[in-house]
């Protein structure tokens, strides 16, 4: 039989009492003695406060109204859905939207790389005659043709005085052809419905590439100017992204991107396709801390603000787009 | 093989115990914002490398984790933590609230401020067991410790705490006892 408790055994017995943790013999013993003595029951009453008061504590360490706003979406973000982007995880379009990325950054690289060589000086040999000559079915049959030379989009509309004032830059006969007509009614219906589907007829039946507008223009600066706020955001907030995200989307950046990719020569067209992999990313996200910064050092590396710049700038200067 | 988590069942656990493990973290590290890091730490890490008891596991598993790194937290920063004072939090202030209630809040935040002044060790077990309401057994599995460190750590911690919360209020020679009764009505 177990020996009647005193105020010493109940102190040292006192945790395990509040906390249910004696064996059944040892607890009613104790039990007893705290019914007959009121200094140890003011003592367990004490331990049995302070538990509440620890766990009052606690809960007001309960996030109000239940998880943060943002805590599954920032989970998922490193976990589920960094997964999809990563090549061979997940599947779907997520997957498809990660390579997309990876080879517009391919792309980017062979391009820029492509376009110093380029920029040295050339031979003589390899550079077309800069002048331009009158196709022979000017103001006959067609009374307006497109062709190139030097990279150069030219458009023909008519009698002109000149070769060297008749080789009109593309971008005034584009204008004319948003009109819907040139101002002397040069441009045919048949031409500005081919130059919407992307390219022109000449007088021989070939395909030509339809002029560089001056909207593709603003286009290529509105994105380096987006690329230039990503990589000067701040590193931790995604406010930043969110708005370009929110821009990129209400001026329809992508569909605008592609349209002036394919008014672009081909040696350009790897600078417009990378900058669309960069708004596809930064659209559908979504993206956590480290591929934010990766991607930032990823754009500023490659310069592709940059690249986009000067394609504009060349259009501006009147050089070959 | 290693078991995957669907989007769905990783919203699920953070639905359901998120919200705990950021009071247990709050609780040891006494930093809200850095008990979220923690947190959602806590559930990439599950995410990536599950136990492999499977879903039973979880709960103990991300509390484990929790603890840990909460303590963790602390040791690396060398700053003591501190949760706000409740006078400065317009939700705890005292006015327009029945005399009751008041008492009870005035309590809670003698009771933070003695928390905060406790070391990380002591607040775990503190949390774990009236928080987290674990057997010893658990505590002991959880915190890799014997049984009887176990009750004994739990005896220092409320005997720290007592001391803690005796100093927090100012009480005299005669109050040798914590108001519990007011814990006990509310």
């Amino acid at each position: 039989m177990m020996r009647t408790m005193d105020c010493t055994d109940i102190k040292v017995l006192l945790s395990g009492l509040v906390d249910d943790e004696l064996d059944g013999e040892t607890r009613h013993a104790a039990e007893r003695h705290v019914a007959e003595c009121a200094s140890c029951r003011a003592l367990l009453d004490e331990a049995e406060a302070l538990n509440q008061a620890v766990r009052a504590d606690a809960e007001s360490g309960l996030p109000p109204g239940g998880l943060p706003e943002a805590f599954a979406g920032q989970v998922l973000s490193r976990t589920v859905y960094a997964d999809r982007l990563r090549p061979g995880g997940g599947a779907g379009w997520i997957n498809w939207l990660g390579w997309l990325a990876a080879a517009a950054s391919l792309v980017l690289a062979i391009t820029i790389w492509a376009m110093d060589r380029r920029l040295l000086p050339q031979s003589a040999a390899e550079e077309p005659a800069p002048v331009a000559k009158r196709p022979a079915s000017v103001g006959e049959g067609m009374k307006s043709v497109a062709y190139q030379s030097r990279g150069r989009s030219w458009v023909f509309d008519g009698e002109l005085p000149g070769l060297s004032e008749a080789a009109t830059p593309a971008r005034e006969a584009s204008s004319a052809v948003d009109a819907g007509s040139a101002p002397d009614g040069s441009i045919g219906a048949d031409r500005a419905t081919a130059e919407s589907e992307g390219e022109v007829m000449g007088s021989d039946g070939s395909s030509q590439r339809i002029p560089f507008l001056r909207e593709d223009a603003e286009t290529l600066d509105a994105t380096a100017l987006l690329v230039d706020r990503l990589i000067a955001a701040r590193t931790d907030s995604f406010a930043d992204l969110e708005q370009i995200r929110r821009i990129a989307e209400y001026d329809e950046l992508l569909g605008r991107l592609e349209a002036a990719r394919q008014r672009l020569e081909p040696r350009d067209r790897g600078i417009v396709l990378a900058a669309e992999g960069f708004l596809l990313r930064i659209i559908h996200g979504p993206i956590n801390h480290e591929e934010l910064q990766t991607l930032r050092m990823d754009l500023e590396r490659a310069g592709l603000a940059q690249a986009l710049r000067s394609i504009a700038g060349r259009w501006q200067a009147g050089d070959p787009i | 093989m290693a078991q995957t988590i669907s989007e769905a069942a990783l919203r699920q656990w953070m639905e359901k115990l998120g919200p705990r493990l950021i009071a247990l973290s709050t609780g040891i590290c006494r930093d809200r914002h850095r008990a979220e890091e923690i947190v959602q730490e806590a559930f990439v890490k599950l995410w990536r490398n599950p136990p492999d008891a499977g879903e039973i596991a979880y709960p103990s598993w991300l509390r484990r984790v929790v603890t840990n790194s909460s303590i963790n937290a602390l040791q690396r920063t060398k700053r003591p933590g501190m949760l706000p004072e409740f006078s400065s939090d317009p939700a705890m202030r005292s006015s327009d609230r029945p005399e009751h209630e008041t008492d009870v809040r005035e309590d809670l935040a003698r009771t933070r401020a003695a928390m905060d002044r406790l070391d990380p060790a002591k607040r775990t077990i503190l949390m774990l067991r009236a928080y987290e309401q674990l057997s010893y057994e658990e505590i002991a599995t959880h915190l890799g410790v014997p049984l009887g460190t176990v009750m004994s750590r739990l005896n220092r911690a409320r005997s720290a705490l007592m001391e803690e919360l005796k100093r927090e209020g100012d009480l005299g020679e005669e109050a040798t006892v914590f108001p519990f009764r007011k814990y006990r009505q509310a």
